[in-house]
């Protein structure tokens, strides 16, 4: 059902002739189980490296499910199964090593769920897990530079990060997966619980990171997704039903289903 | 035409005088009925005060009848329940005038004055009675049901209050009549030194007689006990609140938590009888006989064994607040939201320092908590230390008998109850009780703000 594969192809192409950015994420017939449940029913998609990809369908379409399993993350629920392939540059995951994947996937949540540590130690905290040998006080100043947050926030670095409003927090969790420095951004409907403000700053932070990151974001705004993203995909009941260029998508969309989503007159 | 609820509303002059005679007679009955939870207090502590309760009961019935007509007339609702309780009130009057001063036979071995029955009663009709007054005093308007139950449970907190306060008072009190701070810079000794003389090429020996009161010992002893406690049951607790929440699976875990609370339930008289079984098991002059009974030398420089040393006995407290600490690091680590968790794992930082950076501090305060508890335990809560401790005049080292504030307590009674000539301690208890109450509340309190510290510090709030 992938309708513009080929413009994907030749888009990795360029990207890795152009500018060498790694994490372009592939998956071949990608079965997700939860028990007997199957939610994604035989996924093939390409996420190229570099760009913004938003997956949106309605609630229970498998979006969050296939998220998680791009980092394995959805081993840790009981009785969630993966089959078939997704190739990270090349290697498939599933024969990675969960905690050296994770380190090249990051993830943003839904909810912003901050380490109960000041700011500065949430930002510490992937390279101190991760045992990396970097300058902490660059460390600290570049994440909160990429995420937009250097000049609101350098003056209250010790302070407790629950303090920070709820959009502060969600950019302190990207500035926090920014400091293992990751090839993959998974960003799961990342702007759901904050105010318009909050999530045009957001949107920032997404945008300033593009080129450098692949990023990928599952959302349920439409107008979010239209902004931010270059590619979109839409996924229905566990099916990819139509994936292409943003501008493509949302003002010729191919299918009647992706039309009827589009504007808010599904089912 | 629709009824009208609160008639306070109207606005009508001659209602609200109408009313007003409601009020004046329910005040009147807030007020006896007060005094005869008051009277009913007085009568149980002083007999010759019976003579009121007749003539108050009679006095609560009449009112009880004369409210119910007011509400009738003005409210026109029909309260029977007063009737009932004014006619109760009226019996139990008459009961209580039948009754002999002195409650003999009937299978009650012993004396009982009547005013422990007119007592009790005035207080049962007081009680409900204030209820039922207060209500329409207050107009029987919806916030009359709150407002009217507000005196009997101020009655009840007042009660175990002044209970609370009583003793502590008591102790206190007593504690400084009896202060003297010798005691707290001599180490308890009761010990006979035995002297060898040569007189005409023949040993001869003469004793010595030592004896210095002091409770240093056992506050040092206290200490000890619930430090040594501590050190064995944080690790083993920690580890096993950490093993049911992060490794074992819903069945096991559940089967572990399940046993570590039934085991929590256990008496420590239980665990005392194992133990004394267990001294009894190492044979003399083994190394586990020295371990488990604990050692030290007297003036004589002979080795004393005592009952348990302190390692054995801290040993089995620990079985006992082991379970507490458990409990409270798994509640503490449930706390944790699981998206904080997955973000740490997210971030390809492994279980384990995820565990030890963000879990454990997380669940810190709680822990505290556990442990506070475990430590208020081995303080004095526990039968397993007066069946284990001695004086522990030989020392206070982990391998030295067992000895605790909560023990010489005891012992002091023991002691008093024998008529003992020699020991100067014998009018100390309240000291030592003194002691153990400040050393209780000082550790509730360090807790305490450790606890909010810490909370401040890993939690943000």
């Amino acid at each position: 059902m992938i309708t513009d594969t080929k413009k994907i192809n030749d888009q990795i192409a360029l990207s890795s002739t152009g500018r060498a950015v790694p994490g372009g994420i592939m998956t071949r017939s990608l079965e997700i189980y939860y028990r007997n449940n199957k939610v994604i029913k035989g996924l093939d998609i390409i996420f190229p490296p570099g760009k913004i990809t938003a997956i949106i369908g309605p609630s229970g379409c498998g979006k969050t499910t296939l998220l998680r399993s791009l980092n394995r993350l959805s081993e840790l629920t009981n009785g969630c199964n993966v089959k078939g392939q997704i190739m990270l540059d090349g290697e498939d995951i599933l024969n990675m090593d969960p905690m050296l994947l994770r380190r090249r996937v990051g993830m943003v949540f839904q909810k912003p769920n901050p380490f109960p540590k000041t700011i500065r130690e949430n930002i510490l905290y992937g390279p101190k897990a991760l045992k990396l040998k970097v300058d902490h006080d660059m460390v600290v100043r570049t994440c909160l530079e990429k995420a937009a947050l250097w000049n609101e926030l350098k003056h209250r670095l010790h302070e407790n990060a629950f303090k920070l409003s709820i959009g502060q927090q969600q950019r302190l969790c990207i500035a926090r997966t920014l400091a293992i420095s990751p090839e993959v951004i998974l960003l799961d409907e990342p702007a759901s619980a904050l105010d318009p403000v909050s999530t045009a700053s957001l949107e920032t932070s997404i945008l300033a990171m593009k080129g450098e990151y692949t990023q990928i974001i599952v959302t349920h705004n439409m107008n979010e997704a239209r902004k931010v993203s270059d590619y979109v995909a839409f996924l229905y009941m566990g099916n990819l039903v139509e994936y292409g260029e943003t501008d493509k998508v949302f003002n010729h969309p191919e299918r009647p289903e992706t039309r009827d989503y589009i504007n808010g007159k599904f089912y | 035409m629709k009824k009208n609820v609160y008639p306070d509303n109207i606005n009508n002059g001659r209602r609200r005088n109408k009313l007003n005679n409601l009020r004046v007679a329910a005040s009147i009955a807030t007020l006896f009925t007060a005094g005869a939870i008051i009277m009913g207090g007085l009568i149980l502590s002083f007999n010759s005060l019976d003579v009121f309760s007749v003539p108050l009961l009679f006095v609560i019935a009449g009112l009880l009848v004369t409210l119910f007509f007011f509400v009738r007339r003005e409210l026109k609702i029909s309260q029977y329940w007063l009737i009932v309780l004014a006619l109760m009130a009226l019996g139990s009057g008459v009961l209580v005038s039948l009754l002999p001063t002195y409650l003999q036979g009937l299978h009650v071995h012993g004396i009982i004055h009547r005013s422990f029955v007119s007592g009790l009663l005035l207080l049962a009709f007081g009680l409900s009675g204030v209820y039922y007054s207060l209500f329409y005093r207050l107009s029987a308007k919806p916030r009359a049901f709150d407002v009217a139950r507000y005196p009997i449970i101020i009655f009840f907190t007042i009660t175990a209050l002044v209970a609370y306060s009583l003793i502590v008072i008591h102790i206190v009190q007593n504690g400084v009549v009896q202060w003297q701070w010798s005691l707290f810079t001599t180490a308890f000794q009761s010990q006979s030194h035995i002297i060898e003389t040569w007189q005409n090429g023949w040993p001869t020996f003469s004793v010595n007689p030592i004896y210095r009161a002091g409770i240093l010992n056992h506050i040092i002893g206290t200490l000890m006990l619930m430090f040594l406690t501590s050190v064995i049951s944080l690790p083993i607790g920690v580890s096993v609140g950490v093993f049911i929440h992060e490794y074992a699976g819903a069945k096991l875990g559940g089967i572990i938590n399940f046993s570590t609370t039934a085991l929590r339930s256990i008496s420590g008289i239980i665990l005392a009888v194992t133990a004394i079984d267990l001294l009894a098991v190492p044979k003399l002059g083994t190394l586990w006989f020295s371990i488990f009974h604990g050692f030290g030398h007297d003036v004589n420089g002979m080795i004393q064994y005592g009952r348990s040393s302190f390692l054995f006995a801290s040993a089995f407290i620990s079985l006992l607040v082991i379970p507490v600490i458990a409990k409270s690091t798994q509640e503490g680590l449930n706390s944790i939201p699981v998206d904080v968790r997955e973000g740490s794992l997210a971030m390809g930082a492994s279980k384990d320092f995820t565990l030890f950076h963000l879990q454990l501090p997380w669940s810190l305060p709680n822990i505290i908590t556990g442990l506070m508890l475990g430590c208020a335990e081995a303080a004095g809560a526990l039968t397993i230390i007066f069946l284990l401790s001695g004086v522990g005049q030989y020392g206070v080292s982990p391998l030295n008998e067992t000895t605790s504030l909560a023990y010489l307590i005891f012992d002091i009674k023991f002691w008093q109850s024998l008529g003992d000539p020699v020991s100067n301690l014998k009018n100390s208890q309240f000291v030592v009780a003194f002691v153990l109450l400040i050393m209780t509340v000082g550790f509730t309190t360090i807790a305490l703000i450790l606890k909010r510290n810490l909370s401040k510090r890993y939690k943000g709030v």
